[in-house]
């Protein structure tokens, strides 16, 4: 499994990947193409790791690590030695 | 393909949202200020409000990627009239005691609003956690050495004054 941008930490397998195309449909930034059953990678920069792609694949062709992204939170958990942070606003 | 915005509309309705962590620190420095004026609060709401009310309302025109920059550019505005009207009252201060009051507020003040524009990362529909941590390991350090020096400067200010060296 591979990483596609330095950006972020998604990674596509893509022998796993059947070519189903939900990926294409949950992404909100247009990652992801389908080109004759094929998913192809194009935007890998504009990945906000928001996870969608991962929960929805079927094939767990795609892993991504997402989470709460508020830096208040990641420090938090940081200094309390947690591995997830987690959203403080209520 | 659905695709997601982050428009004007969708940032003001996270204002009140980025208000109410904010609000006890808020209560606590006017507090200070009306108790004993232990802190000047006018700046210090100031350099708050800007970081949870302009910042959102500004945040694709301002300039630089990371939000950090981009907190410490808006924070470095506020502080500019309140660095200004240190360095001119007072006329008949020495010229450091004067220079150093500017800079106090040069030196804290921006940093309470990027601290907070940092954090509007977790509200926005486009930053991902990588960036973020990226952005805590690359500008907070800077943020705590410029807050830090800002304290540091205004006790030893302090101290001098009351050691009768204006």
């Amino acid at each position: 499994m591979g990483g596609v941008s330095t950006l972020n930490t998604l990674k596509f397998n893509s022998k796993l990947c059947t070519g189903c195309g939900i990926c294409v449909d949950v992404c909100p930034y247009g990652v992801f193409t389908l080109n004759s059953r094929t998913i192809h990678v194009v935007r890998g920069d504009a990945c906000m790791e928001c996870g969608a792609c991962q929960v929805n694949c079927p094939f767990d062709a795609i892993q991504v690590d997402s989470g709460v992204g508020c830096a208040a939170a990641m420090i938090r958990a940081a200094l309390t030695r947690r591995e997830q942070a987690e959203c403080g606003c209520g | 393909m659905r695709r997601v915005r982050f428009t004007l509309r969708d940032r003001l309705v996270l204002i009140p949202v980025e208000l109410v962590p904010v609000l006890p620190v808020l209560i606590a420095v006017v507090g200070l200020d009306l108790i004993g004026g232990f802190v000047s609060s006018p700046p210090v709401v100031a350099a708050i409000l800007t970081g949870t009310v302009l910042f959102p309302i500004l945040l694709p025109w301002l300039p630089t990627h990371a939000f950090s920059t981009k907190g410490l550019i808006l924070g470095g505005f506020v502080a500019l009239p309140f660095a200004l009207l240190a360095f001119l009252s007072g006329p008949n201060s020495a010229l450091w005691l004067r220079a150093t009051g500017a800079l106090t507020w040069l030196l804290t003040l921006p940093p309470i609003t990027a601290f907070i524009a940092l954090n509007f990362t977790g509200s926005t529909t486009f930053t991902s956690r990588t960036g973020v941590r990226r952005e805590i390991f690359a500008y907070i350090p800077v943020m705590a050495w410029m807050f830090g020096g800002g304290i540091a400067l205004t006790i030893a200010r302090a101290a001098i004054k009351m050691l009768g060296g204006t």
